[in-house]
């Protein structure tokens, strides 16, 4: 599917994979880094690098913080993120609809 | 990397990155060419992330219905007519059945819920609060009501109606919190059930309660394994 409508931060697979799953949280919550990586099955760096992908589009925000003495991350769809995730189901709906 | 990296935090991500860049060429991949392939798939981890969040409702109904049902029956065949009550006995195998159930619906909801911070987690942690400060004051009230003489037969119908009432009307608010007509419903029959208990005389209270109110459970968890096995057959079709 090359279509240029479909927003290429989102269509790859695994970037795909984690938006697709943060959307599912309710607005307003966020997912620890170690939560998300054992939900997808990525490795730690490979998930890294696609959050930081999507942290320049800011369609993630990334929280690090401190939880007693060990440092956590917690990762949540910006409304930007979500939008965009939105937009892209419905242009696949679109897709679909017009392959029919 | 080079030499001037000044620290063990930096070689880790170093490290992390490379690590990365390797695995990028396969999944850099773009989807499926099919929207429809691609939509099943956003579906399926929708589906996966939704069962490793959310609290299970047929596990958590199951273990309910069972503690009612067993617990209520053991009050039920312990029931003492001299007495005007359940033996001790009685009361000791339904408070450790129902310790469980809360045992197993605290590990399980606390397992489910961990990783994940923010609006949901507070609320659910003031709906659980919740739970503990009502029956709390139940047992003040059941308290208060045993020393103002309260006879065992007022009593039993006191503490089992009010416990009935909080777990009704918790989980009808729980059904209003998380949109569950499920759970809703389920809180609206334990109300006509506690209700009705309370209106047949001793024994038949318990009867009431471990038929219709742990059924109710045991049905309600039926229910839910019904339709979320229906819902990810057609997911997957």
């Amino acid at each position: 599917m090359t279509d240029p409508e479909l927003d290429p931060v989102i269509h790859a697979q695994a970037r795909l994979r984690v938006v697709a799953t943060l959307a599912t949280l309710d607005e307003g919550d966020r997912m620890a880094f170690p939560k998300l990586q054992k939900l997808l099955e990525m490795t730690a760096g490979n998930l890294s690098t696609h959050l930081r992908k999507l942290e320049e589009a800011d369609y993630v925000a990334i929280d690090k913080r401190f939880e007693g003495r060990s440092p956590a991350t917690y990762l949540e769809l910006t409304k930007k993120g979500r939008r965009a995730f939105e937009t892209y189901t419905e242009t696949l709906e679109a897709l679909l609809r017009g392959a029919q | 990397m080079s030499v001037d990296e000044p620290d063990a935090t930096n070689a880790h991500r170093a490290t992390e990155d490379a690590d990365a860049h390797e695995s990028d060429r396969v999944l850099e991949d773009a989807p499926p060419s099919d929207p429809a392939a691609v939509l099943a798939m956003i579906a399926a981890q929708r589906e996966s992330t939704r069962k490793s969040v959310e609290p299970n409702g047929p596990l958590i109904f199951g273990a309910w219905g069972v503690a009612w049902v067993i617990g209520y029956l053991v009050l039920h065949s312990t029931y003492d007519e001299t007495l005007g009550r359940s033996t001790a006995w009685g009361f000791v195998v339904f408070g450790l059945l129902l310790i469980g159930a809360l045992a197993f619906t605290a590990v399980h909801i606390a397992r489910r819920v961990s990783g994940v911070r923010g609006v949901s987690a507070s609320a659910g942690a003031m709906y659980g609060w919740s739970w503990v400060v009502s029956f709390a004051m139940a047992c003040m009230l059941f308290a208060g009501l045993s020393r103002a003489g309260a006879s065992p037969e007022v009593m039993a119908i006191a503490s089992n109606s009010v416990s009935a009432l909080i777990v009704a009307v918790m989980y009808m608010a729980g059904g209003a919190l998380w949109h569950e007509w499920r759970m809703f419903g389920l809180g609206a029959w334990v109300a006509v059930v506690g209700g009705t208990a309370a209106l047949v005389p001793a024994p038949g209270t318990y009867l009431v309660m471990a038929l219709a109110g742990g059924g109710g459970f045991l049905v309600a968890a039926l229910g839910d394994l019904i339709l979320s096995g229906r819902r990810a057959r057609r997911s997957r079709s």
